[in-house]
Parts: structure tokens; C-alpha cells; sequence
């Protein structure tokens, strides 16, 4: 082994016929020496906007015939013959940013799929334009297109869609139930005469011609739905069978019925999303995730080259550590890979930040370090620091036909009091500074002036879209709504954190998601804590439940008396009395029977006061537990004597000490016109908001906007400290009078 | 015992097996027909109720009242094509479940009863089967699928229709002769000049003409309403396109006889093929598509995308291109001026190379390649619709001209009209075949222009960029240029073609049945030749003439047909009053099938064709003297004979199962959530039976400040607040701002782009996506994507 060999990093060099001897200890007996069969490339190039490129985020590469065509986030791009030509909104292409793009090679016609602006047939220089509005396309997130049987399907955020050229006809498999969640469809995949789909929102599934049915294809029923792929990343046909990667794991399915499942592989998980996957037709194996490029090396002993910018590629080797080299630097222009095309000389790489060529597959003992020389590279333009760190606001999603009302389209105008409270965090965090001082947060907004997205199935996603590719955008504070998953989705394919400020019980993709976190505004956590302090703080165990009619009445009392069930104790009596009522010669004996200690109500301010008076005049005094709401600033007023030992189920507004909900409530009430002598509490939603926009702004401080490191701080926030901080005891201890 | 026979025999022999999955399945139930409902209804003490419809023994004759002679001829009044036993329009009202199609029928169920129980309580399928069970299972079960009819169901039928009271009142009877009218539109010369093939539109059949000697030779019968013909280079084969069957006829000229017949897409129109006659382009003029054939085994290869409307085709000199023509603009944006497209195929490759697109132009119809200049002339029509049309006293509601396509893709326009002496509707062109004279057919003026065309490049030539941008395509003056004669031919003139020596020109003159035979030398009619259809001209045929006739209009600006070709829609909408710039906006709507649709008007104020072709039609249209009565009479009854083509979307078995489904949102009655509709906001109030038209007029949200009565101050629509998805006031929360329009029919509705009174909204889809904000126009918001999606595929199958 005379001439170069690779360096490995850590204590001293090493020789990499070593590293070969070690694994093939590990491997199997029909292990290739890895000097033999591990090849990397030598040759890369970069292109970017100064090249000709309509935008630096490359969404998806698509070769055909001699052309490379290229979607970005500022339109498509076409290189051929060492030319690059583009179309843009100016030129007319229908959306900006292109995510998917397929050649229907009989007619020549290009089909681009966009990131919110549905599906786009590029004709003879014509756009036509498909869309959840004007067509039965499922969605207006395009992921992915393939052309099979004659027909053009598209994998979008809510399902499929397939279009028959011949005919004209669409066909759409999506989510039947309208309480359930749309189905998303990361990529498709064909693999013999079958046409199968990687379901985000779900697992495999393939499409069954005979029954125009897309069925589930994944393990059998033997093996348990635990260990099926689950939230579905990506797929590609590799060899024989299909490789997938999904969010429980790194799944093989051998063609015929074996399936081979590696819980975690290593190389990519949760912060190190997989972004893209593909396979050559020569058996090259690459994943595109947030943190670099994968490539298969050596099948055989699954050993895994990655190129990271600016960092020496390494080598994974199944089952053994991360082996840094020398002398294999990485020109690839950003870590956050999106699309891969692989031809027959190279690899395509469509990062963040410009797009990559490879070429040039050589053994790696063959590589001479430093061939500086023999890569050719553009650097990517640098952009300008953001002005401002963006925070946006994605309102409440919900399925319907129609799209905003006029009314909803200006910010400026919104009444929203979620919208104002996320408004009034954000000045808060700047008249503290901002952001290290000095970078200023600002609230997020689309181009067109407004950002809710109430409206349109699953969500309104040329805003939610137009503000995910906003780079100086550092979080996405929203409500999330079973049935929609597209804020999810924008919050994973932009890697900026969505906090849900929902009051609502999570939705099936928020609790696979690594982006989404909850604003420590959970209600039924709320009631937990309350009837936890209650029990070990107060040693009081005797629960009584005054029963209002209402649904809010009904799910938050049930969530008390769960807990109360959960730790071993009963609820001792029960009475169902009316809303809105004067309670004055109420029967209160079950109470006093029972020997009730607290007494547990849900209901608006008055009914609660009404309820507490009464109590007082029965000569009740057992502490009473009302709603967030029914605790406001007049609450002494209304009970129109001293309410006792009164606490609150949930935050709310200006507690005594806590300066942060004082400024908020004061603020609040100033922008609203209410008078701050009639002190109307801002709505639970509005406290979820400002709380959650808080914490969002609280992480961005500690850590930094590097995303992963983000990511790790507002989980850590969310789940412990900072939760305790906005409703632990803290809030209990402050609300007792 | 009736009732155990009815619990043995239900569950096996009531719904067959595949169905019965299918219904139970998709919880959609069958019609079983009164025979089930009776075995439960009946006049026993124990009966669960009669149905008060039964007791009405008309209502049993209706089925068996549509073999009368009369029916066929109100069936024939109403352009209805199918018999009237099998037309959805007529058993609409006539039978039970005729709308949804034996599919969704149990084999208890026999059409022949007529308007059954089920016509008014829907499928009554599910309702039975668990009736089986009672009373073990509960009541909301065994009601399943029924709906309550009421006095609102009975008028959905029990209205006033105008094509009944006319035949059974003996005022009017529609004289089935017609079709022996042959009503040549286009044709195609032999490569040696020996034969003109004619195809005729009316009497479905191809005519072979001996120009030498003047007379037919034969005639070949083809598909329904066939529209264009082209001959193989080698002369052996003829294409015909047949629009109403959407097949391509394949001839043979040696025998005469069909030897094939290839299924192309919707309304074929067009057809040519490349020069070595390996493949044949079809134009399917309803899908906007192209059907690539090759010749070999007759097999299509694939699909391309056209513009709106593909009419017709030209070959380049060389051979490499095919040039499209298409009559509708590309655009139907709201209130955008129309930009229409010219296609260019690469016939190498088969796929689109190019669009050339010319703005503020309709129409594109006839189009020809000059040979020699690499020019491309197409025929065009310039249509003000945006202002209002009481301009046509100043000479600018519609203007006819060219298109003139230069080699290197530009696109000019020149017009071929005069001042005060316009050339409406110019359908075909044909170019000499030595490049230097074009003709052009006007069918509303009964005229061939003769165009110098090198006069006509000259004149390009000369005019700087500006001038040929805004100075040409609107100077009436500029075609005395090159226009250097007008010969009179037949009446409404379509086709034209040169021999191949160039010696003499044929025009098709399709209103009277006959050939002009020019000779180029002197650019005069030599001869016209007789087709054969019969000479006798019925009121119809008069209708007709006077619909394709530009002589009501001023300066014989246009016809009915320049808005309506075909009887159809030229996919624009109009400022029809004269109130000011784009105020009061209104769709333009198919006349094919209307007959029984009245009122007419977006407004609904005309009760009757009559009325509204009338003196109205000479005030806000034509601005000369009204049509005589006789004139109006014939036109009346041609517009109540154009026909309507097939349904596209429907499958002879009736109902897919997606459309099955959308049917049942179309005919709720509550939201998913139980929650029930308002009547006024349900489908079927205003669209019911078989037109699905209730003939009234409803205020569904659709009113904008260009609708509004009421006075609006401009400096306000400024205001962000106050606009709309389209820049547009909605009056959704002032009810009395809120104007009411005509609830239209809605058969073939798919084929009629844009929808709603002021053609806001491009697609089906849109009327709701983005027209319907506040769910007054039906309520959909709480609709899934797949149910929305099932609701447009019912629509699509009406």
C-alpha cells in the first residue's frame, strides 16, 4: 500500500489498510476489502445565482437527456450545453418556488410541481396551472412527480393526484374523513410494474391498478404496528427491493417480503432530517439530510461516505465509529441538502445554498490529498445579515372550500388577540435589546401582507410557504388543528421551530414531528399540576365538582376528575347546576355530607362568582377551583364579598409580581381600547400566544440560530424550566388570595 | 305473508352482489323500485303509509308517454338528440332514477312504473334492507337515504315549459326533415385536382364533387356533425372528423367507403396530416388537445396540449411545422383582454415547439402557410368586450382581420373590414400555391376577400413597431392596402380551398347547400355547384341563415354566430349596457339544449327566446330595425334545435361511483355535522330536475360593486378592507344590495367556461373555491377535498 492513504483524525495518523482489516473482522466473511470497492468523488462544481441560477435554495434536479433542469426557490432553471436559461414570476412561471420537476417524455411537456403553488405544465413555453383551486390536486405543496400508466401523479401535502393526459380526467386519493389528518406524500417510487408512495403522515403503500386503491405496504400484520415504517421520509428502489427512511427508523424490503428494520441508523435521526434519497441504476445509494450528504460507498459493508461543507468528508462504516479524513474536502455549498439527481457520471446535490456537481468516481485510495487543483468551485454569494430575526405567525388551519375573506387579509387591521399578543412579545424582546443585543425580532409577514391561514384545505399555504422561505425567518409560533399538517410540514422542510399555542389535544403528525412544540400552555397538563398541588402541596383529597352545562365545562372538568381518579383519590359529590344563574337558596348538603375540601367549577366569571357567593352565604369554605377566565380583575366585585380561598385552573391575566403578564395585560388592554379599569383579561388563546412567542424568543437568546442547537433548547425550555416558570407552582402559589 | 316473501326474497335477490358490496360499502343505496316500497305502503291496516304520489295514476304513464309521436317532437324542440326514453332531460321529470343509470337501479326496479316513490324520497335501497331488521335496529337507520318530499319537490316537475305547451297545444310542430339539409362547411381538393371532398355538416356525410364537370359523384355518410377533411399526400386515404361521435372517419377514395373509424378526444375539429402522411393531427376543439394518430395501424400515440379551442391546421412549406389555430383565447381571466394562441408542432419530434400568442384577438379560425415567405395567415376576430358595446355605432365592437406570423414568431394583425363595411365572421383562408394571393371567407357577409399578400407584407413593412402594434390591428382604412377585391359567393360561405394548380378556388357555401367554383384569373364565381339538399327552406333553415347573417347588425359588424359559434360560446364576457367602462359584466352562455330554460338573461327578465331576440337584441346589440316577426319567428326556432353534444363525463351505465357520491352532497339537505341547510342555500333549490334549473333567479353572494344598483363612490373602493379576492366588492352582508341572476341550467355545464353571471370564475371548481366566501351559493365550506372533488364530478356528468 505505497503512495497516499488516508489520514485518519484523533490520536495520530493511521492507515486505512487497518481500517480495513478491522471491519472486515466485523463484516461478514464475503466482505469486500473497503480499498477496493469505497470510491468517492473528485471533482465537484458549484453553481449558484452568479452562475445563472434564479435562486441559491435548490428544491429539485431533474436530468433529461442532455438537460439539467433545476427548481429553486426563485424559479427554474434549464442547463444545456453549458448554458444556463431560467424562467421566473416575471417571465411567467405561475410560483416561484419549484420542488418537483418530470418530463412526460411523449409529448416533451415538463411538469413542475411547486412549493405552494400547486402543479405547472410547462408547454411549448406555456405554463398552465393546477391547482387545489381550480383542479382536483390534492394540495398545493408539490413534493414529488412521476408519470406512470399514462397518468402524472403528484405526492402534496393533502395526498395524491393523478392526472390522465389522454383524457383529461384527475383522480384523487385523499383523506376521506374530514377529522382526520391529510395525508401527506413525501416521494413515489416505482419499482417493478408497481407504484409505491413514502407517506409522511403515514407508511408505505402501494397502488393497486385493480382497485384504483392506494393499500398499505409494509410488514405483516405479525409483526406489529409498532414496528411499521412510520412517518415515511423518503424512499428509493435500491437493487432489488425498496430502502426507506422514516422517523422510526431505516427500513429494507427485499422485493418479495422480507423486511429489515435498523431502529436508528446512525447518520441521520431526529435534528439530522433526511431530506432526499436516491439510487442509481448502477447501485449508488445517496441521502440528502440536514446535516450533509450520505453516499453508499461500499454496499457490502454498508460503509457511508459524507461530505459536510467545509469539513473533510468521513467515513461510517456499519456499526463503527465516524472516521474523519484528510485530504477529502467537501466543496458541497451547505450542509442542508434538498434534492439529488444521479447520472451516469456524477451526482447532482441541491443544497440550501446552491447547487452541486460531482463527478469524477474514483477509489478513494486512489484520491491524492489535496488535489485542490482539480475542483472546480464557485462560492456561493453571500448574502446579507438579515435585517431583523422573524418570527411568523400561522393561524388556525381548517378545512374549507373557500379562501380568505377580504377581511383577513391585512395585519394591520387583524383583531386577532393571538396575532396582537405574538406582536407584543416581539416588542418586548426588543425593548430588552433584541436579539444579542442588538438584531431587532420583527414579525414575520408574506409578501402579499397577510399571514393567517384560515382558509383553504389544510392550510393556506401560499403564506405559510412564502414565509418558510424567508432566511432570515428564526421560528413559526401557530395553532395546529387535527386534519391539517401542513404547518407541520413547513415547520420540517424549513427547520424552523413551530411552536403550537393550541389548546387543543396534539395532532397525529405534531407528535412525530421533531420541529413542533407545545406551547407549555397545555390545559390538561394545567389541570394535572393544579390537582397535583392540591394533593401533596395542600394534603387536600376530597374533591367535590360543581357541573356547568358547555362543552369547555365538560372537558375540563372531566380532565380534574381524571387526575383526581389517576392518584388514588374519588370525586365525593357532584352537582350539575345552570349557567348564568343567582344561586341564593341552592342545595349545597351533598357538599357538606360528603365533607368536601375543594370544589371543583368551570364556567365564566359570573356563573363562577355567583357559584362562590352562594357557597360563602351556605357557610361553605372550601377552596374553589374556577376556570382562567372567571378569575379577571373585577372577580372580587362580582362575588360582592370576600370569595375566600378562590385559585385559578389555568394563566391568566396580571398576577401580583409577575411583571411579564402585567406588561403583556397592560399593553394588551391599550391596543384593544379596553379600559383598564373594566379590566377584561385578554382570551386564553392570546396568553398561549404570548407565552409561546416568549419562549421561542427566550431560545433564540440562549442558544443561537443555529437550528439544531435550537431545536435542542426550546425542547429542553418547553419540557422543564420554562414550563414551570409560565404555570407551575409559581402560578398557583401567586393567583391564592 | 307478502311481508315474508318480502324479508326471504330482499337480501338475496334485491340488490345483486357486486352492487350490494358497493352500496354497502359506500353507503350509498339503490333504487328498488314501488313493487319494494308497496310491499311495506300498501292500503293494509298495517301499512306504514302510503305514498300520496301512487295514488296519481298519471304519474305511472309518464315513462310509457315518452314513445308518444309527441314527445319526439318536443324532444327534437328542445335539442334533445337521444330518444326521448333514453335522454337524462326528459326522464328527469318523466321517470325515477333515469338521471343516475341502471347502475345504481336494483332488479326489483322497473323504469317502466314512471315517477315512483323514490322520485321524490330518493334511493330507497338502504331504507328496505334495514326494514328487514326492524325493529331491532333503530329508527334513524331504517331511514336512511329518505328524504321527505314536500310541495317544493312536486314544482321542480309541475312548472310551466314552454316545449310542451307548443306541441300538445298543436301551436308548433318540429318538421323532422331537417337533416336532409347537407350544410357543406369545409373541403379538401385531390392532390391531382380531379375531386373536391365536401363534408357536410347536417346530413353526417362526405360529398364527392367533379369540379370539371359540376356535378356529385357520390357521398359517403361518416359520424355525426362532421367538420373537416384532409387527403393523404398520396391521395389514396381521407380523414374526416366527425365532432358530435369524436371519431375520426378513415376512407379509402379508390372504393369510397369508410374502412375505419378511430375514437379521438371531445368534439374533434381539425385535421391534417404531415407530409408524409405517417401521421394524422386531429384537433379536439372541446379538451384543447391534439390527437397524434399514426397511419400505419391507426393507433393514437399520444396527446398535446393545444390553446383553447384547436380549429384548424396548416403545414408548413417544409413540412417541419404544423400551425394551429384556436377559437377561444387562452385567457379567461376576469375582465383581461383575450390573448389568443397559435401552435406551433414540430411534426418531427410531435411535441409543441412553440405558442405564439396575439392579443386582444378571438376567433383564430382558418389558418394557411404562404409558400415561398414563411408566413403564416390566420384568420382573426379583434372583440371589444371590455367596453361597452354601444361603441358599435363608432365602428369598434367587433373588427375582422389576419394574423399575419412572420418567421421569426412575431405576430402582426391587420384587419380586413372597411369602414362601414365590415368582413364579419371570416371562417377559412387559403393560399394560392404560389404564395401570392389568400382568400378569405366572411360567413356573415356571403363574401371572399382577395388578398395581395405581398401588398399586405409591404404594408407591414413600411409601418414602424408602434404603428404595427397599435396602428394596424385597428386601422378600418388599412385593407384597402391589400384587400383588392370582395366576391359575392353563397350563403354563409366557410371553407375554401385552391386546386392544386392554383386555376380555381372552392368555397363551401354551407347555408345554401352548394359550391363556388372561382377562377383565380379573374377572381370571379364561375360556377356554383349544387350539393343536393332540398330547395325548400323551412323556418329552421331561415333561423339559421338569419343567425349566421350579419346584415341585422351596423356596418355589418357581426352575427349571432360571432359570439356563438357553433351555437356555442366564444368564452367572453361582455359590457353589454352602455353605462360606462366595465359596469355590469356578463358571461356569455351556450345556446345548445335551451329551449325549456327560460327566462333568459343573466338578470332572468326575458321570458322567452322571443322576447329576448327581439326589439332588446336591435337596442343593445345590433343598433339597426329589429328582426321582422317572421325573421324572429325562424331564428326562435333554430336557437330551440341546436343540439347538445353527448356528455363527455358520463358512462352509458350511468353514475361512477365518485359522481354517485357527489350527487348525494348536490341533494343534501344537512352539513357533515348534521347541522341542517337553509332551503335557499341548497343545490336543488334552484337546480332541479332535468335541466337542473328551477327557472328562477337566486342572490348567491355572487354581486359585485360592477353589478351594484346602488350609487358607490370610487375613492372607496380603495380601501383595502373593501376589497375582494379579485379586487371586488362582495355584497355578502348587505342583503339588499345583494342582486339576484338566473339559477342556469346545467347540462353540459362542463363545457362552457367561464361560469357564473360575470364569468368570475374560470373553472367549476372556482364558482366555489373562490366565488362562494360566505357559502351562499350552496354551502360547501365544510366540505372535505374529496367530497368538493365528488360534488364537481356529478356536475361535470349532468
Amino acid at each position: 500500500m505505497g503512495g497516499w492513504a488516508l489520514r485518519i483524525g484523533g490520536r495520530g495518523a493511521r492507515r486505512i489498510p487497518g481500517l480495513c482489516m478491522m471491519l472486515a473482522l466485523c463484516a461478514s466473511s464475503s466482505a469486500a476489502p473497503i480499498e477496493d470497492s469505497a470510491w468517492a468523488y473528485d471533482t465537484w462544481r458549484v453553481f449558484t445565482t452568479a452562475d445563472g441560477l434564479p435562486g441559491n435554495y435548490i428544491r429539485a434536479v431533474h436530468l433529461s437527456g442532455e438537460r439539467v433542469w433545476v427548481g429553486t426557490d426563485g424559479g427554474l432553471a434549464m442547463l444545456e450545453d453549458g448554458r444556463w436559461r431560467s424562467w421566473t414570476v416575471a417571465s411567467g412561471l405561475p410560483w416561484a418556488a419549484v420542488s418537483a420537476i418530470e418530463t412526460e417524455r411523449q409529448t416533451g411537456d415538463l411538469w413542475l410541481g411547486t412549493w405552494g403553488g400547486g402543479l405547472v405544465r410547462f408547454s411549448g413555453g406555456r405554463f398552465d396551472r393546477f391547482d387545489q383551486f381550480n383542479s382536483a390536486l390534492a394540495g398545493n405543496m408539490v413534493f414529488d412527480i412521476t408519470i406512470s400508466g399514462g397518468r402524472i401523479w403528484v405526492a402534496t401535502n393533502g395526498g395524491i393526484s393523478a392526472f390522465d393526459v389522454a383524457d383529461g380526467s384527475w383522480s384523487l386519493y385523499a383523506e376521506r374523513r374530514a377529522d382526520r389528518p391529510e395525508t401527506a406524500v413525501a416521494n413515489f417510487c416505482v419499482f417493478g410494474d408497481s407504484l409505491y408512495a413514502a407517506v409522511w403522515t403515514g407508511e408505505i403503500q402501494r397502488y393497486d391498478s385493480g382497485r384504483d386503491r392506494w393499500m398499505n405496504h409494509t410488514p405483516t400484520a405479525a409483526a406489529g404496528r409498532s414496528s411499521r415504517p412510520r412517518g415515511v421520509l423518503a424512499m428509493a428502489a435500491v437493487g432489488t427491493g425498496l430502502r426507506s427512511v422514516s422517523l422510526n427508523g431505516y427500513w429494507r424490503w427485499d422485493g418479495r417480503g422480507s423486511w429489515t428494520h435498523h431502529p436508528s441508523h446512525g447518520l441521520w435521526g431526529v435534528g439530522n432530517m433526511v431530506q432526499c434519497f436516491t439510487a442509481a441504476e448502477d447501485g449508488r445509494v445517496l441521502v440528502g439530510t440536514d446535516r450533509g450528504l450520505h453516499i453508499l460507498t461500499d454496499s457490502v459493508s454498508e460503509t457511508w461516505l459524507t461530505y459536510r461543507h467545509g469539513e473533510d468528508a468521513t467515513i461510517t462504516p456499519r456499526g463503527g465509529q465516524t472516521i474523519p479524513t484528510r485530504g477529502l474536502p467537501s466543496t458541497i455549498p451547505d450542509d442542508r441538502i434538498r434534492c439529488l439527481a444521479a447520472d451516469k457520471n456524477g451526482v447532482w446535490v441541491g443544497t440550501a445554498n446552491g447547487l452541486a456537481h460531482a463527478t469524477n468516481r474514483v477509489p478513494i485510495n486512489k484520491i491524492k490529498p489535496n488535489k485542490s487543483d482539480r475542483r472546480e468551485s464557485t462560492t456561493p454569494a453571500k448574502l446579507p445579515p438579515p435585517p431583523a430575526i422573524e418570527i411568523a405567525f400561522l393561524g388556525p388551519a381548517t378545512r374549507t372550500v373557500a379562501l380568505p375573506a377580504a377581511e383577513a387579509h391585512d395585519i394591520s387591521r387583524s383583531t386577532r388577540p393571538d396575532l396582537l399578543a405574538i406582536q407584543l412579545a416581539v416588542e418586548r424582546a426588543n425593548s430588552r435589546g433584541g436579539y444579542r443585543d442588538t438584531i431587532p425580532f420583527s414579525m414575520a409577514s408574506a409578501p402579499e401582507g397577510y399571514v393567517f391561514a384560515n382558509y383553504g384545505w389544510s392550510t393556506f399555504e401560499d403564506e405559510y410557504l412564502a414565509l418558510g422561505t424567508r432566511r432570515s425567518l428564526c421560528g413559526l409560533v401557530g395553532h395546529l388543528r387535527a386534519g391539517s399538517c401542513a404547518s407541520t410540514l413547513t415547520a420540517l422542510r424549513t427547520e424552523a421551530p413551530l411552536v403550537n399555542v393550541s389548546l387543543t389535544p396534539p395532532t397525529a403528525d405534531e407528535s412525530i414531528s421533531p420541529w413542533v412544540f407545545r406551547a407549555p400552555i397545555d390545559g390538561t397538563a394545567s389541570h394535572q399540576r393544579i390537582i397535583d398541588f392540591i394533593i401533596d402541596t395542600l394534603g387536600v383529597t376530597r374533591f367535590a365538582v360543581l357541573r356547568t352545562a358547555g362543552e369547555p365545562s365538560r372537558r375540563h372538568v372531566d380532565d380534574w376528575i381524571a387526575r383526581v381518579t389517576s392518584r388514588g383519590h374519588r370525586v365525593v359529590a357532584e352537582i350539575a347546576v345552570p349557567t348564568g344563574a343567582e344561586y341564593p337558596n341552592e342545595n349545597w348538603s351533598p357538599l357538606r355530607n360528603e365533607a368536601a375540601e375543594v370544589v371543583l367549577t368551570w364556567s365564566d366569571a359570573r356563573t363562577s362568582a355567583s357559584l362562590i357567593r352562594s357557597l360563602r352565604d351556605a357557610k361553605m369554605n372550601q377552596l374553589v377551583v374556577v376556570s382562567n377566565e372567571a378569575l379577571r380583575g373585577d372577580f372580587r366585585d362580582l362575588v360582592g364579598r370576600t370569595p375566600g380561598e378562590v385559585i385559578a385552573a389555568a394563566p391568566c391575566w396580571g398576577h401580583a409580581g409577575d411583571a411579564t403578564m402585567e406588561w403583556f395585560v397592560e399593553r394588551y388592554a391599550a391596543r384593544n381600547y379596553i379600559s383598564r379599569t373594566k379590566n377584561t383579561p385578554p382570551r386564553p388563546d392570546a396568553v398561549a400566544s404570548f407565552h409561546g412567542t416568549n419562549l421561542l424568543i427566550e431560545s433564540v437568546r440562549i442558544s443561537s440560530l443555529d437550528r439544531q442547537e435550537l431545536q435542542r433548547t426550546i425542547r429542553d425550555l418547553a419540557g422543564a424550566d420554562f414550563a414551570r416558570f409560565v404555570q407551575g407552582e409559581w402560578m398557583l402559589q401567586s393567583v391564592r388570595p | 305473508m307478502k311481508r315474508a316473501w318480502f324479508l326471504v326474497s330482499l337480501q338475496a335477490a334485491l340488490i345483486p352482489p357486486a352492487d350490494r358490496s358497493l352500496a354497502q360499502e359506500r353507503r350509498i343505496p339503490l333504487f328498488v323500485g314501488r313493487n319494494v316500497c308497496l310491499e311495506c305502503h300498501d292500503a293494509s291496516e298495517h301499512s306504514a303509509g302510503v305514498c300520496t304520489l301512487e295514488e296519481i295514476p298519471e304519474h305511472h304513464r309518464s315513462y310509457r308517454s315518452l314513445a308518444r309521436t309527441e314527445a319526439s317532437h318536443i324532444a327534437a324542440l328542445c335539442g334533445v338528440a337521444k330518444s326521448p326514453q333514453e335522454s337524462r332531460v326528459c326522464l328527469g321529470c318523466h321517470a325515477t332514477a333515469g338521471e343516475v343509470g341502471p347502475r345504481w337501479t336494483a332488479p326489483t326496479f322497473d323504469i317502466a312504473h314512471g315517477v315512483q316513490c323514490e322520485a321524490c324520497h330518493d334511493a330507497g335501497g338502504m331504507h328496505a334492507e334495514a326494514s328487514c331488521a326492524w325493529p331491532a335496529v333503530p329508527r334513524e337507520e331504517i331511514l336512511g337515504g329518505i328524504v321527505p318530499g314536500d310541495r317544493a319537490t312536486c314544482k321542480e316537475c309541475h312548472g310551466e315549459k314552454p316545449s310542451h305547451t307548443a306541441v300538445l297545444k298543436e301551436l308548433y310542430r318540429m318538421p323532422l326533415t331537417e337533416a336532409l339539409y347537407k350544410t357543406p362547411v369545409n373541403l379538401a381538393c385531390s392532390p391531382d385536382g380531379t375531386r373536391v371532398y365536401v363534408v357536410c355538416q347536417h346530413s353526417n356525410s362526405l360529398v364527392v364533387v367533379d369540379p370539371a364537370k359540376g356535378r356529385v359523384l357520390h357521398e359517403i355518410g361518416v359520424g355525426r356533425q362532421p367538420q373537416d377533411v384532409a387527403v393523404s399526400p398520396d391521395g389514396k386515404t381521407l380523414y374526416v372528423t366527425n365532432r358530435l361521435s369524436d371519431t375520426l372517419s378513415v376512407i379509402d377514395t379508390a372504393s369510397g367507403a369508410v374502412t375505419d373509424s378511430v375514437g379521438v378526444g371531445n368534439e374533434p375539429h381539425g385535421v391534417l396530416t404531415d407530409a408524409t402522411g405517417e401521421h394524422v393531427f386531429v384537433l379536439n376543439t372541446e379538451r384543447n388537445d391534439v390527437s397524434v394518430i399514426e397511419t400505419e395501424r391507426f393507433s393514437e400515440l399520444k396527446r398535446l396540449a393545444a390553446g383553447r379551442g384547436p380549429w384548424s391546421l396548416a403545414l408548413s412549406e417544409d413540412g417541419a411545422s404544423l400551425y394551429l389555430s384556436s377559437v377561444r383565447p387562452n385567457s379567461i381571466a376576469f375582465l383581461r383582454p383575450s390573448v389568443s394562441e397559435v401552435s406551433v408542432i414540430d411534426t418531427r419530434s410531435r411535441t409543441v415547439r412553440n405558442r405564439i400568442l396575439l392579443r386582444d384577438a378571438n376567433m383564430l379560425q382558418g389558418i394557411a402557410s404562404v409558400p415561398g415567405s414563411g408566413v403564416v395567415l390566420v384568420t382573426l376576430m379583434r372583440t371589444k368586450h371590455l367596453v361597452p358595446i354601444s361603441r358599435l355605432a363608432q365602428g369598434w365592437t367587433i373588427t375582422n382581420g389576419l394574423g399575419v406570423i412572420l418567421p421569426d414568431g412575431r405576430a402582426d394583425q391587420v384587419l380586413l373590414d372597411e369602414p362601414n363595411n365590415a368582413f364579419p365572421d371570416p371562417d377559412d383562408i387559403a393560399v394560392s400555391p404560389n404564395g401570392r394571393v389568400a382568400l378569405v371567407t366572411s360567413g356573415g357577409a356571403n363574401q371572399v376577400a382577395v388578398v395581395d399578400i405581398e401588398a399586405l407584407l409591404d404594408t407591414l413593412h413600411e409601418a414602424t413597431a408602434a404603428e404595427r402594434q397599435e396602428v394596424l390591428p385597428n386601422h378600418l382604412g388599412m385593407s384597402a392596402r391589400f384587400v383588392v377585391k370582395r366576391i359575392d359567393v353563397g350563403t354563409n360561405p366557410r371553407g375554401v380551398v385552391f386546386s392544386p394548380q392554383g386555376r380555381f378556388a372552392y368555397v363551401a357555401n354551407a347555408l345554401d347547400d352548394s359550391i363556388s367554383v372561382i377562377d383565380t384569373e379573374g377572381y370571379s364565381e364561375v360556377r356554383r355547384i349544387s350539393l343536393g339538399g332540398p330547395d325548400r327552406v323551412t323556418a329552421i333553415r331561415e333561423g339559421e341563415r338569419v343567425f349566421h347573417s350579419a346584415d341585422i347588425t351596423f356596418g355589418r359588424q357581426f352575427s349571432c354566430r360571432s359570439c356563438h359559434p357553433d351555437g356555442h360560446i366564444n368564452g367572453l364576457t361582455f359590457d353589454i349596457e352602455a353605462d360606462g367602462i366595465g359596469m355590469h359584466p356578463v358571461d356569455n352562455r351556450t345556446l345548445r339544449g335551451i329551449y325549456d330554460t327560460a327566462p333568459f338573461k343573466w338578470e332572468g327578465t326575458n321570458p322567452s327566446l322571443s322576447h329576448q331576440c327581439g326589439p332588446r337584441l336591435a337596442v343593445f346589440f345590433t343598433r339597426l330595425a329589429p328582426y321582422t316577426p317572421r325573421q324572429l319567428n325562424a331564428l326562435v326556432q333554430y336557437l330551440s334545435v341546436i343540439p347538445r353534444p353527448p356528455n363527455r363525463h358520463r358512462q352509458e351505465r350511468g353514475l361512477t361511483i365518485a359522481q354517485r357520491r357527489g350527487k348525494l352532497i348536490f341533494e343534501r339537505r344537512a352539513t357533515s355535522n348534521g347541522k341542517p341547510i337553509l332551503r335557499a342555500r341548497r343545490c336543488t333549490t334552484c337546480h332541479s330536475r332535468g335541466y337542473k334549473t328551477a327557472r328562477t333567479s337566486a342572490s348567491v353572494g355572487t354581486t359585485m360593486w360592477l353589478d351594484a344598483p346602488v350609487d358607490i363612490d370610487v375613492g372607496d373602493l380603495h380601501e383595502v378592507g373593501e376589497f375582494g379576492y379579485f379586487g371586488m366588492v362582495y355584497y355578502h352582508d348587505t342583503g339588499g344590495a345583494n342582486k339576484a341572476f338566473d339559477a342556469p341550467h346545467l347540462v353540459s355545464i362542463y363545457g362552457s367556461p367561464p361560469y357564473l353571471h360575470n364569468g368570475s370564475a374560470p373553472t367549476l371548481e372556482e364558482i366555489w373555491t373562490r366565488c362562494n366566501l360566505y357559502d351562499e351559493h350552496g354551502v360547501t365550506s365544510d366540505l372535505t377535498r374529496r367530497q368538493f372533488n365528488d360534488l364537481i364530478e356529478y356536475l361535470k356528468a349532468l
